[in-house]
């Protein structure tokens, strides 16, 4: 079949015969190579999991039992939960059944079984909390736990390859397909893809409104960094258009060297970044441990030659010591049994120990010595304005910034400047809070003695979010110290002192 | 066992594909829970405000109790700030409460009513930064909302727009023509209380809102 698809081509005067696409796509998915990639990927993805997995096991009867309040994703969606939902003991035991098959899936121990159970379980819980577990990057644990569960992950770097390597006496790595590794590459581009499609829908990406209010928000991890950047819109517009830029460019040339190794550098710093500007813990690891699925077993050969090269002194050194030879060869069969009865204990005990451990710990204090909790009054002056009918919004907090500069880039003030001489154009920029009413908002600019000496009124409809005031400032300016002030509905919202430089009348 | 490989393969490509299709194309996208594993809509319902959820139960003796963050502690999973608040369609609130009621001691409950707090995200600046900023003191206030009340079992008894769609509706409603435009239409009678929402949400559509689904913590 593949010589009948086999094509031919002119390069010249000489036919070139080109690989039908059968042998491309047999030679892209199923091509035999030592499975480096997805043995690291198996480590890591097994291990964030457990780091995410693990501060939510201590609250499993709260989040995922019919014992505490289960958020399925079906009810976001207007459907019915289909998913079976369980009392708190035996989440208990799921959920610590699902620790440990992250575990024994990171080190590779009964891999297959392992990750299949960790798959099914992690996914299972995901889905029944929608609203304090289930993320994106959580979606792309499951879709890399359920492909690597079919994969040959733990051929190497495994208790499973160690055991097997006890009876072999071939002292090569065992092989297997790269398919596994392709589909998590194609999870990835598809992945950029369609959050370049998110950003192409949402013209307020754009503007550089929804990083900024995202670098303002608390609801991620702490991120000094994003409130400092979130100061400078022009530099968030532009990184905006870079990110998609990007993340269009990443399917199309992730592939191949020189286009790969930018491709993955702009990932490892868009991912840092957004670790330290929008306070993204556990997004960026995920990410980083699909990138590993970019090289092939040479690359990683030769990264090991490098290093073995590099560490020579030190293994010439730890040579000199005669260490005795722990590994104990047992019979085949032996150890297969033993592995499999092992493992099966282990289970069983840890996901018992498990059951245990989280009934003492009595999440809801139903068995404390002073009796269960008791609901809090809320105190009277709280209760009161809580229940109060809404208050009119402030016109202040219809203000979000008041930026004074000379020059506009990307719509926004691109020099925050106080001193200005003639010649130059005073650009005051005054933001809104969306959703705001149509609203007359006035900027002054006043003398020392607060006077008026100029004023301009514009409309800010309600589908406007930025509004500017341009002061030229010529010879007849009078210098010295002025003020600039913003007025919406007549009120007084925003002042900003500045000062004005005219040499000429100055010297009068 | 290559043909299960090969069907394997197809199925996981094709899932992946239909997720960019449908997602580049708007089309089933909040169809069915499964669409959210293969559409990657991140970086939605970013808004201007910082909001947190309060719920309070009104007992019979007319005293007013917290209910959320529970008596025995947050579960705060992406940060500091308590699961409750991740809820921003308040898809959910209800249930969390009735877990406290039900774990806790208390007189009957009456009404638990769901209350949004909400201030303008400049307020979140450190000093330093507002400082640098503002000439202004920094003075934050919170609005209260009443969004939803629900009786001692939670049944739903009223639901209005969340506070983000009430600003806006406050914003068109300020258009007195178009204010009394509204008022041009025949009277019903809602009779379930969740569909009175749509009554007065008309243009929630037009704004920015979360998506169906989980809350827009794309981490």
């Amino acid at each position: 079949m593949e010589g009948n698809m086999t094509n031919l081509t002119e390069s010249g005067s000489q036919a070139v015969p080109l690989p039908g696409v059968g042998s491309i796509v047999s030679r892209f998915f199923y091509t035999r190579e030592v499975p480096y990639a997805i043995a690291l990927v198996r480590m890591i993805i097994c291990s964030v999991c457990m780091i995410i997995m693990g501060p939510r096991w201590f609250a499993c009867r709260e989040l995922f039992s019919v014992d505490g309040a289960t958020t399925p994703i079906a009810i976001g969606y207007s459907m019915p939960n289909w998913l079976p939902e369980f009392n708190g003991t035996i989440v208990a035991g799921l959920a610590t059944l699902m620790m440990i098959c992250l575990f024994t899936s990171a080190v590779g121990w009964r891999t297959r079984t392992s990750l299949t159970i960790a798959a099914i379980l992690f996914t299972y819980f995901s889905c029944l909390d929608s609203v304090s577990t289930m993320t994106k990057y959580m979606v792309i644990s499951t879709h890399v736990l359920f492909l690597l569960s079919f994969s040959s992950c733990g051929k190497i770097w495994s208790v499973d390859a160690w055991l097997r390597w006890q009876h072999s006496t071939d002292s090569q790595p065992e092989m297997g397909e790269t398919w596994c590794r392709r589909c998590l590459q194609l999870l990835m581009c598809s992945f950029y893809f369609g959050a370049a499609f998110t950003k192409m829908h949402t013209p307020t990406f754009f503007s550089g409104e929804q990083l900024t209010y995202w670098m303002m928000t608390e609801l991620t991890i702490d991120h000094p960094l994003g409130y400092v950047i979130a100061m400078y819109p022009p530099l968030i517009v532009a990184m905006g258009y870079i990110t998609i830029v990007w993340e269009i460019a990443f399917p199309l040339l992730v592939w191949r060297d020189p286009g790969r190794t930018v491709m993955l550098i702009i990932g490892v710093l868009f991912h840092v970044m957004t670790y330290f500007t929008l306070g993204l813990d556990m997004f960026p690891p995920v990410c980083f441990a699909l990138y590993l699925t970019f090289y092939g077993d040479r690359d990683y050969q030769a990264v090991g030659r490098w290093f073995a090269r590099r560490l020579q002194p030190a293994l010439r050194f730890v040579s000199q010591f005669r260490m005795p030879n722990l590994s104990i060869r047992y019979p085949q069969s032996l150890v297969s049994r033993s592995s499999f009865g092992l493992f099966a204990v282990f289970l069983l005990t840890g996901t018992a120990a498990g059951i245990g451990l989280e009934h003492s710990l009595d999440r809801y204090g139903q068995r404390r010595a002073e009796g269960r909790y008791a609901l809090t009054p809320l105190d009277h002056d709280v209760a009161d304005r809580m229940l109060a009918p809404l208050a009119p919004t402030r016109e202040s907090d219809k203000l979000f910034a008041f930026d004074i500069g000379t020059f506009l880039i990307g719509d926004y003030v691109g020099d925050r400047c106080r001193e200005f001489w003639p010649g130059q154009t005073i650009v005051a920029q005054c933001s809104f809070v969306p959703p705001h009413e149509d609203m007359m908002v006035e900027c002054n600019l006043r003398d020392a003695d607060d006077r008026l000496v100029e004023r301009f009124s514009h409309v800010a409809p309600r589908e406007v979010f930025n509004c500017n005031y341009r002061f030229p400032i010529t010879v007849t300016s009078e210098p010295g110290p002025h003020s600039l002030v913003i007025k919406i509905a007549g009120q007084e919202v925003a002042r900003k002192s500045i000062r004005i430089h005219n040499p000429a009348l100055a010297a009068r | 066992m290559r043909w299960i490989k090969h069907l394997l393969i197809g199925t996981y490509l094709l899932a992946l594909s239909a997720g960019i299709v449908d997602h580049g194309l708007k089309f089933g996208t909040n169809s069915h829970p499964l669409m959210y594993f293969i559409v990657w809509d991140m970086y939605c319902g970013w808004s201007a405000h910082e909001c947190r959820i309060h719920l309070v139960a009104e007992g019979e003796s007319g005293t007013h109790y917290e209910v959320l963050p529970p008596p025995w502690g947050d579960f705060a999973p992406f940060g500091t700030v308590g699961r409750q608040h991740y809820d921003t369609v308040h898809n959910s609130i209800h249930r969390m409460g009735l877990n406290v009621l039900k774990q806790t001691d208390h007189e009957p409950i009456v009404r638990l009513k769901v209350i949004e707090e909400s201030w303008p995200k400049k307020y979140n600046l450190p000093e330093h930064l507002w400082a640098a900023r503002f000439e202004e003191p920094r003075e934050p206030q919170s609005y209260f909302w009443n969004s939803e009340v629900f009786d001692g079992e939670g049944k739903i008894i009223n639901s209005v727009p969340v506070y983000l769609t009430q600003l806006y509706n406050q914003a068109i409603g300020s258009n007195p023509r178009l204010a009394a435009d509204a008022r041009k239409h025949q009277s019903f009678i809602a009779i379930n209380p969740a569909h009175r929402r749509a009554a007065f949400a008309g243009h929630a559509d037009a704004i920015s809102q979360p998506q169906a689904g989980p809350p827009g913590n794309s981490n």
